[in-house]
């Protein structure tokens, strides 16, 4: 029998695990120097948070975190499909951390009522520095959304792209109703999504990116990125990936991108079975 | 982009003392970024921006202070003070013209 | 009072020690000669961040992954640090960067090589930073003031740097047979670039740069002072250096194997044809390129919506 808590640090540290990767992803590359190292920061705050959940999830499992980390399967990883997306360019990166961010202070806020005390505490942590991840996609929401037509266009394209994966960040959980019963999840998935929708829904309002909350919008083609190894590459769109659009990450069904960034993420872990590093 | 130039107070009780400067393109970007291009290691409890065509300095800094001497307006006017103190007291002490109260 | 006079006035603050700020009045040389130093150092931190960083992703355990992001992210903080005091001195960042990505102006010789493995990542953090922190203390007497404050600062965290490149380097010599091999590997690899570093010896009367007090030592006396602190450190955990002609005498260091050396390299290198110039450029450019957009927003463009 696994444990219903199992299921949700899986999913809460595999999102930050994978997102915090993408993220350190940009370190070095991101075109205006100030803002390379804020993003960095955030990077790390979310792999530290990733590492914090795998000290609670490996006392439950009994793997170590590190092995919970880069040791397991593809299929047995929880995160979302939004976070294993590749970075596209800056538009799209900043539109998913907007989105994600708002998304995982909703889920957060939520879970400081878990009775699963020692999530709780983490939780309580995490909440500290997720405060300057919202002011900093605020920020830049407010700077694009209102900046000269290519950067509006190109922002409101990302989001329309991200927000049918972003949905399925509340996609419901494998030991949901057992979760939500025994008050570890304190509020549904479902009601949590609502939440979310509602709260950004505001903002896109309030910008004139109404028709985002209802995209279905058009793949747009490919643009020169960084990867995660450091070659610049034309990304496969980030649209191809399926739409809630999005969902599948819960179960382990992960998009195309996922097994390139897993293979990447573990190879040197994996190749040296018990060594130190 | 304007530059700002960024000030940090390492404790509370510390001056305010300039860190660097960063760009960007308004106060608040200037407040979200310069956190974390001086901050991050945990330099400081305060951090301030300020943009630099707002900082003015004082014109001839080299006349401030007074250019004759204003010794008298500052410690090293008075430099001895209490050696010669300690002094006198041990002169009236050994003449006996020190007074004691009891 | 003529161009020469204040010129002369100004070499004489130097040779008396005292410390040039921005708004000083300086000749066109110093001004030029610091700009192009300073320029040439920032460039390196952003270009020096590429070859570690392609191992953030790889990092084999969360701790690392995290510190080598930070390690990675402190060398972009060195960039924004210098090109700040670079801009300073007359030159836009856009420009500067233009100059880089077309290959314009320079960067340090150890950033245009491949990083092949995590060895590499524990060479870079431990001898060539601890190289780069040998050049950057001399930084500490320069006559540029600006420049000394952001060198104390970057020599602090370079410190940092060099307890973390030293921590990853003894856990690979102290662990498996594979990873010891790794660091030598690694080593074997890197020490003719690190030696290269340092520029060959050259005549310290004729560097226009010791001239204007913005360097302060030769580079030969800066190579010996990484042998002096690293060679027997090396030797001690039992990792060898390929140099054949490398010995401690006890007239000083013996370094450089004539068929060993081999300055040709480091000048194609330094003249931006190294191994992975072209494509770490071209990389940097692509970038810089898509997101012509996101500089429109920083400037006064108008807005799309009131």
């Amino acid at each position: 029998m696994s444990d219903p808590r199992a299921s949700l640090l899986f999913a809460l540290s595999d999102d930050e695990l994978i997102l915090g990767h993408r993220l350190s992803e940009w370190t070095g590359w991101v075109p205006y120097i100030e803002e390379d190292l804020a993003l960095s920061s955030i990077a790390q705050d979310e792999i530290a948070h990733a590492r914090m959940l795998l000290d609670i999830l490996s006392t439950i499992d009994g793997r170590d975190p590190d092995a919970l980390a880069l040791g397991r399967a593809p299929g047995e990883y929880r995160n979302a499909i939004l976070c294993e997306q590749p970075n596209t360019d800056f538009a799209f990166t900043l539109a998913r951390h907007w989105l994600y961010d708002h998304a995982d202070d909703v889920r957060l806020r939520a879970l400081q009522g878990s009775s699963f005390k020692e999530l709780r505490e983490a939780v309580a942590v995490m909440l500290l520095e997720e405060r300057y991840h919202l002011e900093h996609a605020d920020a830049w929401f407010r700077r694009l959304a209102d900046g000269p037509v290519d950067a509006r266009h190109r922002f409101g394209e990302a989001l329309a792209n991200a927000i049918g994966m972003a949905d399925a960040l509340f996609e419901p959980l494998d030991d949901e109703s057992a979760l939500v019963s025994e008050g570890i999840l304190p509020v549904e998935s479902t009601r949590l999504r609502d939440e979310w929708r509602a709260r950004i829904g505001g903002m896109l309002d309030e910008f004139g990116f109404d028709q985002v909350l209802a995209a279905r919008a058009e793949p747009t083609t490919g643009e020169m990125v960084p990867t995660s190894s450091g070659e610049i590459e034309a990304s496969a769109d980030a649209t191809t990936a399926p739409r809630m659009l999005g969902a599948g990450g819960r179960r382990g069904e992960h998009s195309e991108h996922f097994e390139p960034l897993w293979l990447e993420m573990t190879a040197l872990y994996r190749a040296h079975p018990g060594a130190r590093w | 982009m304007d530059v700002y130039e960024v000030f940090q107070r390492r404790t509370h009780d510390d001056p305010l003392v300039h860190a660097g400067s960063i760009k960007a393109q308004d106060l608040e970007m200037a407040l979200i970024l310069a956190r974390e291009t001086h901050f991050r290691h945990g330099e400081g409890e305060e951090c301030w921006v300020v943009k630099r065509e707002d900082l003015h300095a004082v014109p001839n800094p080299e006349t401030m202070g007074g250019v004759t001497d204003r010794s008298y307006r500052r410690q090293d006017g008075y430099v001895g003070v209490g050696a010669k103190l300690k002094r006198v007291t041990e002169e009236m002490k050994k003449l006996g013209k020190s007074i004691t109260r009891e | 009072m003529t161009y020469e006079e204040r010129t002369a006035r100004f070499k004489a603050r130097i040779d008396a020690g005292d410390k040039i700020e921005a708004g000083d009045w300086m000749p066109d040389q110093y001004r030029e000669a610091a700009l192009k130093f300073i320029e040439m150092h920032a460039n390196s931190e952003v270009m020096g961040a590429l070859p570690e960083r392609e191992w953030i992703p790889r990092a084999p355990s969360l701790r690392r992954k995290l510190s080598l992001t930070a390690k990675v992210q402190d060398e972009v903080g060195h960039a924004q640090i210098l090109y700040r005091i670079a801009e300073d001195l007359g030159k836009s960042r856009e420009a500067m960067f233009e100059d880089l990505i077309n290959g314009r102006t320079k960067f340090h010789n150890v950033f245009h090589y491949p990083t092949e493995s995590w060895g590499d990542v524990a060479v870079i953090g431990w001898l060539i930073d601890g190289a780069a922190l040998v050049t950057q203390r001399a930084l500490l007497d320069s006559s540029y003031a600006p420049y000394v404050r952001a060198m104390r600062r970057i020599c602090a965290e370079e410190s940092l740097h060099l307890r973390h490149g030293e921590d990853l380097m003894l856990e690979l010599v102290s662990g498996t047979d594979a990873q010891r091999a790794m660091f030598q590997d690694a080593v074997n690899r890197w020490w003719r670039p690190i030696m290269h570093f340092y520029g060959p010896p050259s005549n310290p009367e004729k560097d226009v740069l010791l001239y204007w007090g913005i360097k302060t030592k030769s580079n030969e006396e800066l190579r010996f002072e990484f042998f002096d602190t690293y060679v027997p450190k090396l030797w001690d955990v039992g990792i060898s250096a390929p140099d054949p002609a490398l010995r401690n005498t006890a007239s000083g260091w013996e370094w450089g194997a004539s068929d060993w050396v081999n300055w040709d390299e480091f000048w194609q290198v330094v003249r931006g044809n190294g191994p992975m110039t072209e494509t770490r450029l071209s990389w940097r450019r692509a970038v810089w390129n898509n997101h012509a957009w996101l500089r429109d927003v920083f400037s006064s463009t108008p807005r799309a919506v009131a």
